[in-house]
């Protein structure tokens, strides 16, 4: 997957209606359905696709999907 | 001192391996049913039995324990095995589902069918499950879980009345969180500020493998002679609110 098909995969798993699409500049915090049940749901995502874990304060930390993505060392490549 | 045979379910992690510990001072025979016979082997070396079962392939448990060569019946079955996840409910796949209700309820159902045979167990045995807060709470991101601890409830309650003939007690143990390697993966879950958040519902504080442990072997003992069918909630107070 490439970054613009991860962040329709995880539009599609936040079922997020608030805003058209996500972007690398996404503050995923400021979306309306940002909740603690997102935090699981995005924890999920990445171990399901990624094998990788990422801990609950590391989304708490960051703020963006590029930040996100940097962290988790997903790109394009 | 009386040493007695007991089939302990888990037992290299967490709750279990620190009950395992305590009855290997007290000279008791063990015989564990685990999921990694290697790692096993490394922790206790020769002083345990050791049966390799994947109890989330449940329809081979019970052929593997009729194998089991019985040189004396047992005198406690301890099921410790289980399986946590938080997801939402979408999320709850027919797989997942299986395997929840396969290392969670199905499988203790079957070890309860095993032990209660009287070539198997002793009369004035006991049994002891955990079960879980979440089968009496609910929580968000928990209804596979909960349901699959739920169930183990109701199972204890009929097991406790049907073994009763035989002065056998059947109790669940529904601990909060604890700091074992399957609490602090949920605590990793959560943000530094959810985790305190959540420290503050228990009254007294997260608990601790040796807090369950001491109340299984309590429950194991003659002391706990008329508690049968029960789910005892052991939670620092987190459920009295």
């Amino acid at each position: 997957m490439n970054t613009k098909e991860i962040l329709n995969s995880i539009f599609e798993e936040l079922e997020i209606e608030s805003v058209k699409e996500l972007d690398l500049e996404t503050v995923y915090k400021d979306l309306d359905e940002w909740d603690s049940m997102s935090v699981i749901i995005l924890i999920g995502f990445f171990e399901e696709n990624f094998s990788t874990t990422v801990s609950g304060e590391t989304l708490n930390e960051l703020t963006t999907f590029g930040d996100l993505f940097l962290k988790l060392k997903i790109d394009d490549n | 001192m009386i040493t007695k045979n007991y089939l302990i379910f888990g037992g290299t992690s967490g709750i279990g391996l620190f009950l395992v510990k305590e009855l290997l001072k007290s000279k008791n025979n063990l015989t564990l049913v685990v999921r990694n016979i290697d790692k096993a082997k490394l922790l206790f070396n020769d002083e345990v039995k050791l049966i390799e079962v994947d109890l989330e392939n449940s329809s081979i448990l019970l052929e593997t324990l009729n194998k089991i060569n019985i040189n004396s019946k047992f005198d406690g079955l301890i099921y410790t095995a289980g399986i946590e996840g938080t997801f939402p409910l979408k999320s709850a796949s027919h797989e997942k589902l299986i395997k929840y209700y396969n290392i969670n309820t199905i499988s203790f159902h079957l070890a309860l069918s095993f032990f209660s045979k009287k070539k198997i167990s002793n009369d004035s045995s006991s049994i002891v499950v955990i079960s879980s807060i979440m089968s009496t709470i609910g929580a968000s991101g928990k209804s596979v879980y909960s349901a699959s601890k739920s169930s183990i409830n109701g199972l204890v309650r009929s097991a406790a009345l049907e073994l009763s003939s035989r002065k056998i007690r059947v109790n669940a143990i529904s601990p909060g969180l604890t700091l074992t390697e399957m609490g602090n993966a949920l605590l990793d879950r959560m943000s530094n500020n959810d985790q305190d958040k959540l420290l503050k519902e228990y009254p007294l504080g997260f608990g601790k493998s040796e807090y369950v442990s001491d109340l299984i072997l309590f429950l194991l003992s003659e002391k706990s002679i008329w508690i049968t069918g029960q789910n005892l909630i052991i939670d620092g107070g987190y459920t009295i609110k």
